[in-house]
């Protein structure tokens, strides 16, 4: 069951209270292996749309399909289930439990999907392998793995989260302005190698950042505010 | 679900993380389970012990006053005796078919505050403690000559006395006397082993012997006569005691015991009063429980400040592990994972805990066991951990786990309310 559509979004509505709208999006779609650059200052609902897609927030109203499957309207469980199956976030920083070796937060995913970790050991054998091809792709040194988190540099710890949101190849990776942290070298060799692994995992990208410069990187660029027809209304800055 | 071990490794993994506050916590609910295992097994064992002082033993007999007055004078050296018993009724008591043996015991004297037991050869035979176990000497032999004295373990030990050291007795149950029998020096010829009961703290002379320091003596003060009974014309004197303080009993049967008893209790001759020393020692116990429970309950609320420390560390962690729980949720965690692994952490704490604290607990009492031999009545201090001490183990875990919904619960609410945003 593949479809060509990986996030398909139409007439949502959110809002924390009845009477207030937070959120509202009539149409927004992510092809397969699509990247789309989504440029959100704070305050701008993005916060709120990553929680919608990742299915710990439900619309008010609309449908939210990843894979083809609906998010919004499942059972918590069933939501829980598809965000471990077809998602991997990349927060801005602080990604790794600082008491798991590197090699244990990049494999925790496969722990609790099965369907990564079956992908995972159709691909490279084992997640432990995974891993370590994935770290070596990511330009990180092997000797990493069995490192604690806090001996590596925010730059590594930024990659270490990549391979993370990467093994078992899920549908859609979603990057929460994941380069805030780096410097502008860095910056640019991150998303590089971003990009070139998430093709061949044959994932999707959702880039979320306030830096227009980034922009270039990706097939597609939108903007969150005009996207969000609240944000136009009342256009607050 | 095959996710669970996934979540005691975390769980594991984390306290690994906070080890130093985790040590601490750990040890403060090491220490409340130790201090309460130790109590309860204190208190079990100083019950089994205490109630087992005098076993063997059917009846003692006295002058009629209170059952636990009884029992006080004549086994724990505590109080004073009513009144006496005349030799006659002793004789006849004794002269019963259905009366095994019997044990004549003289109180009044007493050697530097130890109270002195005038009694017969027999009491050695038959005094039994514990699991009916004997009297043994240490040193030396019982009575061989009038002026012979035996002593238990520890008026040996704190008068650092040997056999053959010289004595002489003091008139009176007090510590403070005015009136000596320093003209009657006895001899130790004997020292007891150590029981863990009164005995060790009495001083044992011979029935004769106490006709014998109180010859020419009346109402307690001696007359010009007691001069002339020098040690060596009395131990050549007939010596019967006209009276005694209580008597030791066995009856031949345990059957018989009842009727006995009762027979005693309506004595015509004189009022007299026989106890079930088993009945009389739990009775005295039952009076000296409210101590007991007070310190049971003193050890329970140290386990429950225990279980609060827990608590608190845990509610305490769950700022900086705002983090940790919404990247948990974004790999997949669900909400039952972060329940699980709040209440598993702490689940842990109490279990490393207080299985830690009995280990202490026995491994200090191993330690400790010369000590403690000599010190108690051994055979009912437990040495090694029961099933006892695998329920206060599994109760505290329980406890806390069923505390850990609490921290649980808040850092359920938040994350749902975070969602996948991480606070910086």
């Amino acid at each position: 069951m593949t479809t060509e559509t990986v996030l398909s979004i139409s007439n949502v509505e959110f809002g924390w209270r009845e009477t207030t709208t937070l959120l509202s999006i009539d149409a927004f779609e992510i092809k397969r292996g699509e990247s789309v650059f989504l440029k959100g200052p704070s305050g701008s609902g993005k916060s709120t749309l990553l929680g919608l897609i990742g299915g710990v927030l439900r619309p008010r109203s609309g449908e939210i399909l990843v894979e083809g499957q609906s998010i919004a309207n499942a059972s918590s469980a069933m939501r829980d289930r598809m965000r471990a199956n077809h998602l991997g976030i990349i927060f801005q920083q602080f990604n790794l439990l600082p008491y798991l070796s590197v090699l244990a937060n990049i494999t925790l995913p496969c722990r609790f999907s099965q369907q990564r970790n079956q992908m995972s050991c159709e691909r490279f054998r084992s997640p432990n392998d995974e891993a370590r091809h994935l770290v070596s792709e990511l330009g990180l040194p092997e000797e990493v793995l069995g490192a604690p988190v806090s001996e590596l540099s925010v730059g590594q710890q930024q990659r270490v989260a990549v391979a993370r949101a990467l093994i078992g190849a899920p549908s859609l990776i979603i990057a929460d302005e994941p380069t805030s942290a780096l410097d502008s070298e860095n910056r640019d060799r991150f998303i590089e190698v971003l990009d070139a692994q998430r093709r061949a995992c044959k994932s999707s990208l959702l880039f979320v950042s306030h830096d227009r410069s980034l922009a270039e990187h990706f097939d597609r660029q939108l903007d969150l505010t005009s996207l969000n027809r609240v944000g136009l209304e009342t256009a607050v800055s | 679900m095959k996710t669970f071990p996934v979540v005691f490794s975390l769980a594991f993994g984390s306290l690994k993380a906070r080890r130093f506050t985790a040590l601490l916590t750990i040890i403060s609910i090491a220490t409340a389970v130790m201090l309460f295992g130790a109590v309860e097994n204190i208190r079990q064992s100083a019950r089994t012990s205490f109630e087992r002082t005098l076993t063997g033993t059917d009846l003692i007999v006295g002058a009629r006053s209170s059952a636990i007055n009884l029992t006080l004078y004549t086994i724990f050296q505590i109080g004073d005796p009513t009144n006496n018993v005349t030799w006659e009724t002793y004789e006849q008591i004794k002269e019963r078919p259905d009366v095994a043996w019997t044990v004549p015991i003289s109180l009044g004297d007493s050697h530097r505050g130890f109270r002195v037991i005038g009694t017969t050869d027999d009491y050695f035979k038959h005094y039994k403690y514990a699991d009916s176990r004997d009297l043994s000497l240490a040193d030396g032999v019982v009575f061989d000559d009038l002026f012979d004295i035996v002593i238990g373990a520890q008026v040996a030990r704190d008068l650092n006395y040997k056999v053959g050291t010289s004595l002489t007795l003091s008139h009176g149950l007090g510590g403070t006397s005015f009136s000596e029998h320093a003209d009657k020096p006895f001899t130790v010829s004997g020292i007891l082993a150590s029981t863990g009961t009164p005995v060790d703290r009495s001083v044992f002379v011979s029935l004769p012997a106490i006709e014998a320091i109180h010859a020419g003596w009346r109402s307690g003060t001696p007359t010009p006569a007691s001069r002339l009974a020098t040690p060596d014309r009395l131990r050549r004197a007939n010596l019967e005691p006209k009276e005694i303080t209580a008597l030791l009993l066995g009856a031949t049967s345990r059957a018989r015991t009842l009727r006995i008893q009762r027979e005693l209790n309506t004595y015509r001759a004189e009022p007299l009063q026989a106890v079930i020393p088993g009945i009389a020692l739990s009775q005295l116990w039952n009076m000296m429980s409210v101590a007991e429970r007070a310190l049971l309950i003193v050890s329970t609320f140290v386990i429950g400040v225990g279980l609060i420390g827990i608590l608190t560390s845990i509610l305490t962690s769950l700022n900086e592990r705002r983090r940790e729980m919404a990247i948990l949720r974004s790999v997949g965690a669900r909400p039952r994972h972060i329940v699980t692994l709040l209440v598993s952490e702490a689940a842990l704490f109490a279990f490393i805990g207080s299985a830690l604290g009995i280990a202490i607990l026995y491994g200090a009492s191993w330690g400790f066991r010369p000590l403690l031999e000599e010190r108690f009545n051994i055979g009912a201090l437990s040495l090694t951990p029961g099933l006892f001490d695998v329920y206060i183990v599994c109760g505290v875990t329980l406890m806390a786990a069923l505390l850990g919904f609490i921290p649980a619960m808040i850092a359920l609410k938040r994350s749902l309310a975070d969602g996948l945003s991480v606070r910086v």
